[in-house]
């Protein structure tokens, strides 16, 4: 039965990583020295080539978060440490210079929602959903092979497998409920950084709409929706709303299409 | 003498002694109200005050002033004084009334009341002139008002006992001295120190506990008072106007006189705050200070203890007066030390010396100097803040003992952040994670799934296809609802009674585990029974089967028809249940 669950969990992993080629590497180590030699802005540009190129790698979003930063482009690197923090929520030096960048910006942006509400997301979003999966199925593995157990095995195998079923069952609702949350959270995410330095939030998709509020550079708000060149952005909380040119909000989250080979 | 002629003598000293006694009033005829400014000519910008006394033996009622439409009063004060001559009590409540002029003219303030014992008393008016802003004042020199006692004369009548409290300074600085002086004469002869002085509060200042006594004499108009003054250092804490209650002192009874209490009057005070551009080390002393340093205990070696001592000397409030911070030494632990403080009056100002230690521990030998210990202040005389320096103390610190050779100087201290950046970027990985569908979106994670499932369900489906052919009873059991509705579903060329009694009887047959032919109505009823059906639907098992039967066996009568197919599947439906159940 391990090996079983080995062969699948293996079988699972992305088949995109053959695709990965040996310049991509000298590509990225290239970029660092452009960093270490203080031209961040050809370094910023290098990173961007790699992640344009379908590379989903933490390390790349938190340095090209770094050359945007030494830029002084605070919106840029805002956005590449959340991208980076997705991939790897549990990484120190992410956290602490999305903090730190977050402590430049300023706007301050405050979300009304439930304490509870918050410490819940904040635990999801501790995990990423490959290893919620893994849990989830490796979870959903031991239950059923208990069960099958219970059902065909010998009558004396009962006095055991009905307590580890069990067992298994509650850790399947648990690890399995906060995959569907996590996989939720994801799917109705739509959080995007104000990458211009200070843009003006007007009430309709033109310049001719009334400015209602002011933003700016690394401001974190939610992307509604995009009408041609305009998109619609909400703030935290949701009371404050309006539309923005589109090229000065990007999403944290933009879809990706693997690196060609 | 003659004896006999006593009680005459008697009779007519009572009678002279009465004489004078009626006579008494009479000579205190004058008016007990009287009412006086102090200038007859004022301007606009200035003030007027207006004082009322009103005398007598009783409480005092409060004048009635007349209108007055070409001054507005700002203030109103009262005072009381009790007097005590020979038994006879006078009481004086003068009132003080300060009066803004808002009109320039020549004015007058009418008679003013007071209404004692029934009957009514005035004072004459008083011309007052106002001129324009600017102009100057004119007193009207007005002789002074003479206390009377009821029943004394006023050339006899002075104040027996006079009390009064006044400070030195009525508007001084947040935490300036100030000497509250309670002060009581008495022309009657000193008769010690009274015991029964209550000072007041005192509230809104720190005052000192121990008050100094002095032994006064004075002339008050033609007679001699002896007395004492009671002086209580006081020191505002509060900044604003602050009023001191009054002080009292019970004079005790003697042989010609009844014991009483005597009070002073409040006293108020405006007190300024602290002028702004005070120095950073300012911590709110007052006064006028001195400061020393000096090594007062412990060998100068490393790892052994000394103690530095800071004297602060000079006038004021030294009891509440806050520590000054005392010098931190790179190398050095530090600990706070024993602090004490002597106080005493001289020439009437709170002096004395505050000593503040800390103990210093050296963590290696060599040469040291105790920087200078600032120590600021305001002196509320020069209105400006100073700051005092110590002396730098230089200091050779030894190798301690039975420490050879000196331990490297400590340097242990709080990290300090000098300044903040982001991290580094991080090195390359070993590879670089390609974008994609997370491990969720994958096909085998989903068969990862929907193996164990489909493996669940087909292990369900043998285990029940097991169990049915283990026990061909119990299948038959099963599916005799099933079968039993498809026969009545579908009766084919038999007539809807027959089709419903072979329906009936098949149903009954897989569920007993036996035919039903040939068994009696008791045989059927006792085996319905024992699988769980209660009599009622026995009875209409027996009553289905025996229309059904009597259609077949007289095909011309058919009575039931659908209606006992209809029957039968509800019968059946009900079987079904209460046997399962």
């Amino acid at each position: 039965m391990g090996a079983l669950i080995a062969a699948i969990l293996l079988a699972a992993l992305p088949l995109a990583a053959a695709a990965q080629g040996p310049g991509d590497l000298e590509a990225m180590a290239a970029s660092n020295a452009l960093y270490e030699d203080g031209r961040y802005e050809q370094a910023a540009r290098s990173y961007q080539q790699l992640a344009d190129k379908g590379y989903d790698d933490p390390a790349l979003y938190y340095n090209l978060g770094n050359a945007y930063f030494k830029q002084g482009d605070l919106g840029r690197a805002i956005l590449n440490y959340l991208r980076a923090e997705r991939i790897a929520p549990r990484d120190g030096d992410v956290k602490a210079n999305l903090d730190f960048a977050r402590s430049q910006t300023l706007d301050v942006l405050e979300s009304n929602e439930a304490p509870f509400v918050r410490f819940a997301t904040g635990l999801l979003l501790r995990v990423t959903i490959g290893e919620l999966g893994a849990v989830a199925l490796a979870l959903w593995l031991l239950f059923s092979a208990c069960l099958l157990l219970a059902m065909i095995g010998p009558r004396h195998w009962l006095a055991w497998a009905r307590p580890v079923t069990l067992a298994a069952a509650v850790l399947l609702m648990l690890g399995g409920g906060a995959l569907a949350g996590r996989l939720y959270f994801d799917s109705a995410s739509n959080e995007a950084v104000i990458v211009a330095e200070e843009v003006d939030v007007v009430s309709g998709p033109g310049s001719r709409y009334t400015p209602e509020f002011t933003l700016h550079a690394g401001a974190e708000t939610g992307l509604m929706e995009r009408r041609g060149a305009w998109a619609r952005i909400a703030l935290p909380g949701g009371s404050l709303q309006g539309w923005v040119p589109a090229a000065d909000v990007e999403e944290v989250e933009a879809p990706r299409a693997a690196p060609s080979p | 003498m003659n004896v006999r002629a006593l009680p005459t003598l008697m009779l007519a000293l009572a009678a002279l002694v009465s004489l004078l006694m009626l006579a008494s009033p009479a000579a205190a005829q004058d008016s007990p109200i009287s009412a006086e400014v102090d200038y007859t000519r004022v301007a606009l910008d200035e003030i007027l005050t207006l004082t009322v006394t009103v005398t007598g033996s009783t409480a005092m009622p409060e004048p009635n002033l007349p209108p007055i439409d070409w001054a507005e009063i700002i203030s109103w004060s009262q005072a009381h004084q009790i007097t005590n001559y020979n038994n006879a009590i006078a009481t004086k409540a003068i009132n003080h009334y300060r009066l803004q002029p808002t009109r320039i003219g020549s004015h007058a303030i009418g008679p003013i009341s007071v209404e004692i014992g029934g009957q009514t008393y005035e004072t004459e008016p008083i011309e007052v002139e106002v001129t324009r802003a600017g102009t100057g004042r004119v007193s009207p020199r007005p002789a002074p008002t003479p206390f009377v006692i009821p029943g004394l004369s006023p050339a006899d009548v002075q104040d027996a006992f006079i009390v009064s409290a006044e400070v030195d300074n009525p508007s001084p600085y947040v935490g300036q001295q100030v000497t509250y002086t309670f002060s009581f004469l008495s022309a009657l002869g000193f008769f010690g120190r009274p015991q029964g002085y209550e000072p007041p509060a005192f509230t809104g200042f720190w005052h000192r506990e121990d008050p100094f006594w002095r032994d006064t004499r004075d002339i008050v108009g033609t007679r001699r008072y002896r007395g004492m003054e009671v002086n209580t250092l006081i020191f505002p804490a509060v900044e604003g106007a602050v009023t001191i209650e009054p002080s009292s002192i019970s004079v005790p009874p003697s042989v010609f006189r009844r014991g009483r209490t005597l009070e002073t009057n409040p006293v108020e005070l405006e007190v300024r705050p602290l002028p702004d551009g005070g120095p950073d080390d300012f911590r709110g002393a007052v006064g006028d200070y001195r400061v020393a340093a000096r090594i007062t205990s412990g060998a100068a070696a490393a790892n052994e203890p000394l103690a530095l001592s800071l004297d602060i000397a000079g006038m004021g409030n030294l009891e509440t007066l806050p520590d000054p911070e005392m010098p931190e030494i790179p190398g050095w632990r530090s600990f706070d030390g024993e602090s004490s403080v002597h106080t005493q009056i001289t020439d009437g100002n709170l002096t004395g010396r505050r000593t503040v230690e800390r103990v210093y521990v050296p963590s290696a030998p060599g040469e040291f100097t105790i920087p200078a210990i600032p120590f600021s202040f305001f002196d509320p005389f020069a209105e400006e803040y100073q700051t005092v320096l110590t002396e730098p103390i230089p200091l050779t610190v030894a190798p301690s003992s039975g420490q050879e050779a000196a331990l490297p100087p400590s340097d242990r201290d709080e990290v300090e952040r000098l300044g903040a950046d982001i991290r580094h970027i991080k090195p390359v990985p070993e590879e670089l994670r390609p974008a994609g569908q997370p491990i969720t979106g994958g096909i085998a994670y989903r068969l990862g799934w929907a193996a164990p499932l489909a493996a669940i369900a087909v292990a369900a489906g043998l285990k029940l296809y097991g169990r049915r052919q283990r026990d061909p009873v119990e299948a038959r059991r099963r599916a005799a609802y099933r079968n039993a509705m498809r026969a009545i579903e579908s009766p084919g060329s038999a007539g809807p009674a027959d089709a419903a009694g072979a329906a009936l009887s098949a149903y009954l047959g897989d569920v007993l585990g036996q035919g039903i032919a040939g068994m009696t109505q008791a045989a059927l009823a006792e085996a319905l029974s024992g699988h769980g059906a209660g009599e009622v639907l026995a009875g209409r098992v027996l009553d289905a089967l025996s229309l059904s039967e009597g259609a077949r066996f007289a095909p011309g009568i058919d009575p039931a028809g659908d209606s006992l197919l209809e029957e039968v599947r509800q019968l059946i439906a009900d079987l079904e249940r209460e046997i399962n159940s």
